[in-house]
C-alpha cells in the first residue's frame, strides 16, 4: 500500500509520469518539421485515454520478456475492473484512467516488478536504460534521471529501489496511453 | 572533363528536384517527426514501442523508414491480434455466453489479418474459426456462410424489431452508411410492396408508428437490407419456416417464435429471402454480403474504421476524415490488388502523406 500511494504521487509530481501527449520526442523535445499539414482529419483528444487491454499487455510482456502466466495472474484476473471487455457479459471496453482502475493497476505490478526475475533481467542502475527503451521506446531523459536520482536517495535495498522505479514506469500514463 | 560530370551531376540532381515538386513527392521528415509518428501507432500494432534498432533504422532512412517499419509490424505476430481487439470492440461482440460464441467475428478478423487474406471475407467467407484458430462451420445452422453475418454473435448482438439492427449494423460497419442513403447506390423498394406504416411518405395524424415522418425514405430501403435476415431469430438461429409475417399479438416488428416481421406485405416475398442489395438482385444473406463486400464502399468502409481504430480517433473524427483521402487510398490499393486485406489496406493508409501529416498536425496541437 505504502509501494502504491508512493508510485501514484510520483506519477502525479514528476513530468515523465505526465501524458505527454505524443509530444515527446525521444529527448522530450516537441518537433515536428514535415511539410505544410494537408490534414486529411484532426485527432483532438481530450481526455486520457488508456491503450486497449490487449495492447497494454503485450507492451507488459514486452518489458517483463517472459510468458509465464504466474506474472500476469494477477492483472488476468481482474482484467475487466482494468478495463478490459466481455460483451457477452455486458461488459464494455472502458479506457478512461480513474483513481481506483490507477490503485487497482499498480498493486497488480507488484508480483512482476518485485521479482527476481526483473532485477535480475534490468537490475539497479546498469539495466535501467534499457527498461525504459522497453517499456517507452526512447532513451533515458532528464526526467528520467531525476526520478531515479530521487529514489536512489532512499534508504533501501538495490531490489526495492528497483521494485519502486519499475511501478512509476509501468504505472505511467506514458507508459499506458501511448 | 571535371566540369562536364559536375554539370552532368548538378543536371541530374535539379532534375530530381523539379521532378519532386512537380509531381508532390513525399516530403523530407525528420528524425523526430517520424519517431512520434510511428510511437503513435506502435503500441495499437505491434503491442510495443519502438526497439532500438527500429530508432537506428529511423536515425539513418528518416522518412524511408516509415514504410518497412510499418509493414514488418502489420505483418507480425501482434498485428493479428489487434485486428481482433479492433472487430471486437467496434462490433462489440466478444466472450461467449449461453452457448454462444461472441469471439466468432474477432476470430475471424484475426485469421484474415494473420494470413494476409482479403478482408472481404470478413463477410464472404464460407466458414467461421473457432478460439484455436481453426475453421469451423459457422453456428447459425443457415444452409449458407457469409462471414461473420452468419455467427449466432452477429445476429443476437444485433436483434432488433423489423431487423433494422441488423440491417443497420451491416450499413453502418461495412458500409459506413446510414439512411436514407443515395437513391443511386440503393434503389428504394416500391411502395406498393411494402406494409402499410412504410408506405408513409410525410406526417399524417394519428400515424400509428414511429415519429410519422416520410418512414417510406429510409425503410423503402432499410427493407431491403433487412430482408436477408428474416429467417434469423432471436438466438441467432436460421429458421427455414419464418414467414415475416407480423404477430398481431407482439409490437410492430416482430413476427412469431422470436422471428422478425418483414418489410414486405405480401406473403411469397415477406417469407423469402430474396432482395437486393444495391442494385443488385440477392438470392438471401450471402449473396448480399458478397454484393456489398464488391462494393467500393466497402472497402472505404474499411480504411476509415480502421483508421478510426488504430489512430484512437473518437467517432465523430473517425467521420470527419476526408472522403477524398479515403478514397484515394482505396484507388491506390486497388491499382496493385483488387481484393486487399487489412494488412495491405492499412498499411496504405498510414503510408499516405495526408494521414501522416494529419497526425503529426494533431500532435502539435495536443
Amino acid at each position: 500500500m505504502r509501494h502504491t500511494i508512493f508510485v501514484i504521487l510520483l506519477c502525479v509530481y514528476l513530468p515523465s509520469c505526465t501524458f505527454s501527449g505524443g509530444k515527446a520526442g525521444p529527448s522530450g523535445t516537441h518537433v515536428s518539421d514535415s511539410a505544410p499539414a494537408q490534414s486529411a482529419f484532426q485527432i483532438g483528444r481530450k481526455a486520457i485515454q488508456l491503450l486497449p487491454y490487449p495492447m497494454r499487455m503485450s507492451k507488459l510482456r514486452h518489458v517483463v520478456r517472459s510468458d509465464n502466466g504466474e506474472f500476469y495472474r494477477s492483472i488476468e484476473e481482474r482484467k475487466t475492473e482494468l478495463g478490459a471487455y466481455d460483451h457477452s457479459r455486458g461488459i464494455g471496453q472502458e479506457l478512461t484512467w480513474l483513481e481506483t482502475r490507477m490503485e487497482l493497476w499498480t498493486k497488480a505490478l507488484q508480483p512482476i516488478c518485485s521479482s527476481s526475475h526483473m532485477f535480475g533481467q534490468y537490475s539497479w542502475r546498469d539495466g535501467l536504460a534499457q527498461f525504459v527503451q522497453n517499456a517507452y521506446g526512447r532513451d533515458l531523459s532528464d526526467a528520467d534521471q531525476a526520478i531515479i536520482s530521487r529514489i536512489d536517495g532512499l534508504n533501501a535495498t538495490p531490489q526495492a529501489k528497483f521494485e519502486l522505479y519499475c511501478l512509476s514506469v509501468l504505472s505511467s500514463l506514458e507508459f499506458l496511453t501511448l | 572533363m571535371k566540369n562536364d560530370i559536375r554539370a552532368f551531376i548538378i543536371f541530374i540532381v535539379a532534375l530530381a528536384m523539379s521532378a519532386s515538386y512537380a509531381f508532390g513527392t513525399a516530403p523530407v521528415y525528420s528524425e523526430k517527426a517520424v519517431v512520434r509518428y510511428l510511437s503513435q501507432v506502435s503500441s495499437m500494432l505491434a503491442g510495443r514501442p519502438l526497439t532500438r534498432d527500429e530508432l537506428e533504422r529511423i536515425k539513418r532512412e528518416r522518412g524511408d523508414s516509415i514504410r518497412p517499419i510499418l509493414e514488418t509490424w502489420i505483418y507480425d505476430r501482434f498485428f493479428p491480434e489487434s485486428a481482433q481487439t479492433m472487430i471486437q470492440t467496434q462490433l462489440a461482440a466478444s466472450g461467449s455466453n449461453n452457448g454462444i460464441n461472441y469471439n466468432l467475428p474477432g476470430n475471424l478478423a484475426k485469421y484474415l489479418a494473420r494470413n494476409a487474406l482479403p478482408y472481404a471475407e470478413m463477410l464472404t467467407a464460407d466458414y467461421c474459426i473457432d478460439d484455436q484458430q481453426k475453421k469451423i462451420p459457422c453456428d447459425t445452422g443457415a444452409p449458407f456462410n457469409a462471414g461473420v453475418l452468419t455467427t449466432r454473435a452477429y445476429m443476437v448482438t444485433n436483434y432488433g424489431r423489423f431487423n433494422l439492427g441488423r440491417a443497420g449494423k451491416m450499413m453502418r460497419y461495412f458500409a459506413c452508411l446510414d439512411y436514407p442513403m443515395d437513391k443511386a447506390l440503393q434503389p428504394p423498394i416500391v411502395r406498393e410492396r411494402l406494409i402499410p406504416m412504410f408506405q408513409t411518405l410525410e406526417a399524417k395524424p394519428g400515424a400509428d408508428f414511429g415519429n410519422g415522418l416520410a418512414c417510406y425514405t429510409c425503410h423503402s430501403q432499410f427493407g431491403a437490407h433487412a430482408q436477408p435476415f428474416v429467417k434469423f431469430d432471436s438466438f441467432g438461429l436460421y429458421r427455414p419456416e419464418a414467414s415475416g409475417l407480423q404477430n398481431p399479438e407482439l409490437e410492430a416488428g416482430k413476427s412469431f417464435d422470436g422471428l422478425n416481421a418483414s418489410h414486405l406485405i405480401d406473403l411469397s416475398e415477406s417469407a423469402s429471402e430474396r432482395s437486393q442489395m444495391f442494385g443488385t438482385e440477392v438470392a438471401n444473406l450471402r449473396g448480399a454480403a458478397v454484393a456489398l463486400a464488391k462494393s467500393d464502399k466497402f472497402l472505404e468502409c474499411a480504411v476509415q474504421n480502421s483508421l478510426h481504430f488504430y489512430l484512437r480517433m473518437t467517432d465523430s473524427e473517425a467521420s470527419a476524415i476526408d472522403p477524398k483521402v479515403i478514397r484515394k487510398i482505396v484507388a491506390d490499393v486497388k491499382t496493385t490488388d483488387r481484393n486487399p486485406s487489412l494488412n495491405e489496406l492499412l498499411l496504405r493508409a498510414l503510408t499516405h502523406q495526408s494521414v501522416i501529416e494529419s497526425v503529426l498536425a494533431s500532435g502539435e496541437q495536443r
